[in-house]
């Protein structure tokens, strides 16, 4: 299925980096390439970090304003060009919320649903975005094999920006309590990633 | 769970990003130099940026992806791209040579017009200061003629006032000098009324509200002549004193008298008073008479009360 619409992982990982080296070279129809490849995820994570489509929006075009910044400093080494994309969007978007906690929101605020398990209702654009759908897929089953109490509390820290003292005095539970869970949750979610046979560099290209 | 002091169990949190700043900075100075930590560090990693594919896409609207490459079209560029072939059909020399000669020349009326539009425009920007500088200088010397004329103002104010109080202060030296001079008469006068030799002699005259009293000593030309009740004399008219004896009248001081009620008069006779027979006060016509009026306001008779050169009775 993802075959026949995309790549495959490994290519794909080699083209993105090919397309950053010509970003750093100020091509930008290189960076209009990878906008079009992972502009739908950035926003979906904006969007349900924030709430705001119009703040959504602006972190959308900061974070590849600073892929065409900052793509020299990119290396392959250290990981695939996605999640370094992904990296520079999720701490936007964190440091905005940060910067509007005088109204802090709840990431249920919008819909009252916890953001990763109303993943598997999202599949909305099965034909144009089918490898996205494919590894949301993956995510999403892996994430419902874990406990609520741990999908909560990585989902808080993760779409919340919310630290283990704050998650832990917005659940009510003992810091040390919330700590457990984050390891146990991502622990677990690693050795779902392992056992589908899927590394999870593979899962973001 | 931390073994051999790997802090194994807040790799997770530091992964997410939730531990303290201290402690997430001794991860990462862990993780520099040990190798097992950082496996970790990375296999957490790899499943963290696995979850925005956890979200549900979305497509941001168009104008996002227009401002972002307008945003960058405007940026300076970042570096030279390829360097552009030269063009596959080739222009004969002299074209070339005149293209560039045109080029050049037209380079050199772009700079010179550059560099003169931007002096004109350094001078216009100058000269708008100066008219502002102008503008600013003739404000500055309105409000100080302005300044100068109240000054001036209340320069001749001041000096009006400045004359006003010297007028009144030589008005009240006079008057001060007046009222030394009245007292130093009536302490005079006190001093002869009271002096053991002194003798009084009643003046009487038509009217019963006035009353008038000469203070004499023997062989003293001085007398005091004290009035009492007498009302001021008529405009144009002055009461006038007299000494008198027997075929001599002799015009003494001319006077009228003030509002006090109270008139002390100082007498200096040609000869003792107790030479003449009698004293009297006449009005007559401003500046005085030689020779008595008819007009008697008051009279007193002087020898049957003291003998010339006799000695004082005790």
């Amino acid at each position: 299925m993802t075959a026949a619409v995309r790549p495959t992982n490994d290519a794909a990982a080699l083209e993105d980096q090919a397309l950053l080296a010509r970003v750093a070279d100020g091509d930008s129809r290189a960076l209009d390439t990878l906008y079009d490849r992972y502009a739908r995820v950035v926003y979906g994570v904006a969007l349900r970090i924030l709430g705001e489509a119009e703040l959504a929006e602006d972190v959308v075009q900061e974070t590849f304003w600073r892929v065409w910044r900052r793509a020299r400093t990119f290396q392959s080494g250290r990981g695939k060009a996605a999640a370094w994309i992904f990296g520079i969007a999720h701490n936007l978007s964190v440091d905005e919320l940060r910067r509007q906690r005088s109204r802090p929101r709840s990431v249920y605020d919008t819909d009252q649903t916890p953001v990763l398990r109303d993943r598997e209702d999202s599949r909305m654009d099965v034909v144009a975005n089918a490898l996205e759908n494919e590894r949301g897929r993956i995510i999403g089953a892996a994430l419902q094999q874990i406990s609520a109490d741990q999908r909560e509390a990585i989902e808080l820290a993760y779409f919340g920006g919310l630290s283990q003292s704050e998650i832990a005095e917005r659940l009510h539970s003992p810091i040390g309590t919330i700590k457990t869970r984050i390891r146990l949750g991502l622990r677990k979610l690693r050795d779902l990633l392992l056992a589908q046979d899927l590394r999870a560099e593979d899962i973001t290209n | 769970m931390q073994t051999n002091d790997h802090p194994q169990d807040s790799i997770p949190a530091f992964v997410l990003g939730t531990l303290d700043i201290d402690e997430a900075r001794r991860i990462s100075a862990h993780g520099i130099a040990c190798s097992d930590c950082r496996i970790e560090v990375e296999a957490f990693q790899a499943v963290l940026i696995s979850l925005p594919y956890a979200t549900a896409p979305h497509q941001p609207p168009a104008h996002v992806k227009q401002q972002l490459l307008a945003r960058i079209a405007a940026a300076p560029a970042k570096r030279a791209l390829t360097p552009s072939r030269p063009p596959a059909h080739t222009i004969p020399r002299w074209m070339q040579a005149a293209t560039g000669g045109a080029l050049a020349l037209a380079l050199a009326f772009g700079i010179l017009f550059y560099i003169t539009s931007s002096r004109v425009a350094m001078i216009d920007t100058e000269l708008a200061q100066s008219k502002q500088s102008l503008v600013a200088i003739n404000q500055q010397m309105t409000n100080g003629q302005q300044t100068l004329a109240q000054l001036s103002w209340q320069h001749t104010h001041d000096q009006t006032a400045i004359a006003q109080i010297n007028g009144q202060h030589m008005q009240d030296v006079q008057a001060m000098a007046n009222l030394q001079t009245q007292i130093a008469q009536a302490q005079s006068a006190t001093i002869f009324i009271s002096a053991p030799q002194t003798l009084p002699r009643l003046l009487a005259g038509a009217d019963q509200r006035v009353h008038a009293t000469m203070y004499m000593q023997p062989d003293n030309p001085q007398a005091v002549l004290v009035i009492a009740g007498m009302a001021r004399v008529a405009p144009g008219k002055i009461y006038q004193f007299w000494l008198a004896k027997p075929g001599i009248q002799i015009p003494s001081v001319i006077f009228d008298v003030t509002d006090d009620e109270l008139t002390v008069l100082r007498i200096t006779a040609p000869a003792p008073v107790n030479q003449f027979d009698q004293v009297m006060i006449t009005i007559e016509e401003a500046g005085g008479a030689t020779r008595p009026s008819d007009i008697i306001v008051l009279r007193g008779a002087l020898s049957a009360a003291l003998p010339a050169s006799a000695p004082q009775p005790d």
